[in-house]
Order: structure tokens, then sequence, then C-alpha cells
């Protein structure tokens, strides 16, 4: 009885994460195929695997997936440092002075929930006119506006965790208010601020909606560019099945790194845009 | 204090200018540009006064592409709060590598929104498509992006991403439960049904609540998903409002208008947006 219900559990279980898993496991299973193996009916479950799929994905699919995925890392990067530069002050100024804590934060956690969209048309108007249209930098900026709010909640909540009497103690023996920040709460906060950098990065890397907007094709990141795939010359699903799992993947081991501050991430941040 | 008070404010300058730059000076330009006929060419355009808002708020599909953004959210909320308390149920019990199966649960919140549904154009696909196949060969005919079905179909891809996200939060609600409380009911001959109903949910009524807010803003939000499988399609069947506005812009090549719209979003969304606020607020200080 006791071993008969335990085998249904973990049928049960194995069930379960087949199902949320499968389209992960299916992607890379076709990227590994060959063209024929893909189109054969019934599907192969058994192959010869080849990577051939991956060196078109960069060499030889006309379109500048290198490229793309530079700008994803340059991108993503970028973001997650001006965020975190702007929100490790600002984030201390309100927990330690109440500065802009009622009415500033509220304000700013406004922004992560209104629809991105509503930022992007401005967003290409004034890109258009100011020349920041396919530009790294134009996309920064954009990715900081939707990152901030989450980066600053982190850090707000970090930060009135931190006894202030350490501070205080190293005020007292003659350390400058900057130097407080950058050697006792920067240190003490570190963990929490890699994560919320990761986070950043992940986010930002899985941007969509900004990158279709505001990038044509040199500035155009993974995600987008992954979607090229399959308007062009015919559908070849094992290049689109390769970039993806490309595209997927460096979200995937950061995860790895952030495992403890997900869930307080995802929930505050009412997850992405 | 340890500072003074002019220090906080030299703290508080860069996300102060940032958001000046980024937020104020983009929005006062959506203004100017709603009121103007602004098009995609950049040509200049020609003062219009309100013009954009009275062709907004007399387009039938604008008020459609709200109501489905909100019908989405509501459906999509409730199928994967249903999903994620039964996970959580599932995994709310000691067994072997517990932690390595929450890990693998939670890989598909990391994916891009985008290239999930990517994924699925692949798994749907009538001709390489493995779904349609077994389907097929089970006898089941269907057509997912039929219109009959393509709302059952996105809501489907929809949780299958985002329920490990309901599963974690309910899954972290119930280990703060005592177990007292289970073990006084079970001496008091309650059934596991009994104790669910009279003790787990209503003790989850608080992060339940939390979790169906923050994932009904989330999925009327979406515009990712359905720009990759339907854009919007078939017909306006499936244009949230996002896509709405999108292509507004970008396929009538309408800026004025698209401006003008996401500024009546942002009113017709403010009231419930402050309530959410103070909610988040309260809860996260």
């Amino acid at each position: 009885m006791k071993t008969a219900r335990r085998m249904v559990f973990w049928l049960l279980l194995a069930a379960i994460l087949l199902v949320f898993l499968f389209p992960l496991l299916l992607d890379f299973q076709t990227s590994l195929k060959t063209e024929g193996d893909i189109a054969s009916f019934p599907p192969k479950w058994v192959f010869t695997p080849t990577l051939e799929h991956y060196e078109n994905v960069f060499s030889g699919s006309g379109y500048p997936f290198g490229q793309f995925f530079l700008n994803s890392f340059v991108i993503a990067s970028g973001t997650s440092i001006v965020t975190v530069l702007v929100c490790i002050p600002a984030a201390y100024a309100m927990v330690r002075f109440g500065v802009g804590l009622k009415k500033f934060f509220s304000f700013i956690i406004s922004l992560k929930l209104l629809p991105p969209i509503v930022f992007a048309i401005p967003y290409f108007a004034l890109y258009q006119f100011a020349g920041l249209l396919d530009t790294r930098t134009g996309l920064i900026w954009a990715a900081v506006v939707m990152n901030v709010p989450l980066t600053l909640m982190l850090m707000v909540g970090f930060i009135q965790e931190l006894p202030v009497e350490i501070e205080e103690a190293a005020l007292m023996d003659g350390c400058s208010p900057g130097g407080i920040l950058a050697r006792i709460v920067f240190p003490l906060i570190g963990p929490g601020v890699a994560a919320a950098a990761i986070l950043t990065f992940i986010f930002t890397w899985n941007e969509f909606l900004f990158v279709r907007i505001l990038s044509d094709a040199r500035a155009m990141t993974t995600t987008v560019g992954s979607t090229l795939f399959i308007q062009a010359y015919g559908i070849r699903w094992g290049d689109i099945a390769a970039a993806i799992a490309l595209s997927v993947l460096p979200p995937l081991v950061f995860t790895f790194f952030v495992q403890r501050y997900l869930v307080k991430g995802l929930s505050m941040g009412a997850v992405k845009g | 204090m340890l500072y003074t008070r002019k220090q906080a404010y030299w703290m508080m300058a860069p996300l102060a200018v940032v958001v000046i730059a980024l937020v104020a000076f983009p929005t006062l330009y959506a203004y100017f540009v709603s009121v103007h006929d602004a098009r995609l060419s950049g040509a200049s355009a020609s003062f219009i006064g309100l013009n954009n808002y009275t062709a907004t708020l007399t387009n039938g599909s604008f008020y459609g592409s709200i109501w489905y953004s909100a019908k989405f959210a509501l459906f999509a909320t409730i199928a994967e709060l249903i999903a994620g308390v039964g996970l959580a149920l599932l995994f709310n019990r000691t067994f072997r590598a517990k932690g390595l199966f929450t890990s693998l649960l939670l890989l598909p919140l990391m994916v891009a929104p985008s290239l999930f549904a990517l994924i699925f154009r692949l798994m749907l696909n009538d001709f390489v498509g493995v779904v349609p196949y077994y389907l097929n060969e089970w006898g089941i005919r269907v057509q997912p992006f039929d219109p009959a079905l393509v709302n059952t179909t996105l809501i489907a891809i929809d949780a299958l991403q985002w329920t490990p996200f309901v599963f974690v939060i309910v899954y972290a609600g119930l280990a703060t439960i005592p177990d007292e409380l289970y073990e006084a009911a079970r001496v008091d001959g309650a059934s596991p049904v009994q104790s669910f109903v009279r003790i787990t949910l209503p003790l989850l009524v608080p992060t339940l609540a939390i979790v169906a807010f923050l994932r009904g803003i989330d999925a009327f939000k979406i515009y990712d998903m359905i720009y990759v499988l339907t854009n919007g399609g078939p017909g306006e069947l499936t244009t949230s409002v996002s896509l709405f506005i999108y292509k507004k812009a970008f396929l009538e090549g309408n800026i004025g208008e698209a401006a003008a719209a996401s500024i009546l979003l942002t009113f017709i969304l403010a009231p419930l947006l402050g309530l959410a606020v103070k909610f988040i607020v309260r809860r996260g200080a």
C-alpha cells in the first residue's frame, strides 16, 4: 500500500516535470537533428546528433547572430551596471533618511506595473528625434527604466536589514560618508547586489518588446534575432532551435546563482515586462 | 544622525536624474506627440489638437483590446492558481532530491516569453510539430490556432511558463503553516480534504491574493508571446491592448494616435495601479 502510493507519487512527479520541461528539451533535441530528421514522420526519438545548426546560426544563416549575441551581452551588462549604480545610493538615502521613501518610491514602483508598450511609444518618438534608434545605448537606457523598480525595492529591503550601529562606529572612526557606503554598506549587501544585478541581466537579456521596437539590425539582440529566422527563406527549424537554445542558455546558467533570491526578486518585481 | 540631509539628497541625485531623463521627459514628449499628426516616417507633424484622443476613444478595437487583455489575465491567472496550488501541495512533503526537482520546475520562468512562444511554433507546427502528430495518431483532430481554440492554446502556453511562479510562492506560503494545526485536526478525526478546506485554504488566502494580483497585472501586459504566436489574429481575436498600441504605431504608422492610446491606457489603469502600489509598498516595507 505504502510502496504503491510512493510509486504513484514519483510517476506523477516525473509526468509533471516532463510537461513543464518538454518545450526546452524538445527545442534542444531539435537543434541537434538534421533537417531530414526534423521533418520525418513519425517523429524520430533516436537519431545521430549533429552540430551543423549551431555552426549555421553563426556563419551561414544570413543573420549576424554573433553580433546579436554580443549585443545581448553588452546591453544586459550595461543595464545591470547602470541600474545598480543609481539604485544603491538612492536606496540608502531612502532607508536612512526617509528621503523620498513615500512618494518617490511609490512612483517608481508604479513604473513596473504599467505595460511596457506605454513607455515604448514615447521612446520610439524621442529616439527617432535624438538619433538613438538602433543603438545599444538607447536600448540600455530603455531597459534601465524597466529594471530600476525591482532593483530599488531589493536594495531598500537589504539596507533595511543592516544594523545602523556598524555605520555609526565607522563614522566615529573618521570614515567619510562616501567611504561608509563604499567600504561598509556595499560589502555587506554584496550578495544581494549581485543577485539584483543578475536578475536585471536576465530580464534584460530576455527583453523583447523594446528591442523589437527600438532596434532594427545593428543593436538587435538574440531574443528578437531568433524570431527573424522564422520569416526567412522557408522555415529552417533546426537553425531556429539552435538559435533558441543558445539564447536561453545564459539566463538558465545565471539562474543557478540567484536561486536564493529568485522568489523575492520575481514576486517583488511583478516579474518582467 | 549619520549624515546631513544635504548628503542624502546627493545620494538620491543619480536616480532622480535617471528618472527625470527616462520617465518625465519621455512622458512629456508623449503628450506632445499625442496632439500631433505624428507618423512613423518621422516627417514633420502638424498640430491636430485632441483628434488622436477622440479617434482612440471612438475606436471599438481599443476597448476590445483592453477587454481581451483583462479576460486573458483573468483566465490565465485562474488556470495558473489552480495548477500552482496543486503542485505546491504535491511538493509539500519530504522526498528525495526535492531541491533539485524544485529548481528544475523553475526553469521555464527564466526563458524569455518570446522564445518560449517560438518553441511552441515549432511544437505545434502542422508539418514538423510533435503535438499535432501525436494528437492525430490518437484520432484527435484539432487546429490549435483556430478561432475556437486559439485562446485555450495561448492560456495553456502561458500557464506552462508561469505556473512554476505560482507554485514557488504558494509553496513558501504552505511552509509557514504550523504542523500542529494539522496534527490537532487529525486527532479530532478530520479527513485530509477537511483539513485542506478548513485549515490550509483559509491560511493561504493572503498568499493567494498576492500571487493572483502579481500574475494578473503581468498577464494583462501580455505582448511577446502573442506577437510571436498569433500576431493578434485570427482577425483581432487575440489582440491584447499592448499589441493594439503596437499595431497602431508600427503597422498603421500612426505614432500620434498610439501615444494618445498609451496615455489613455495609463489613465484607465491609474486607479487600479494606485491601489496596487499601496499594497506593494505596505508589504515590502
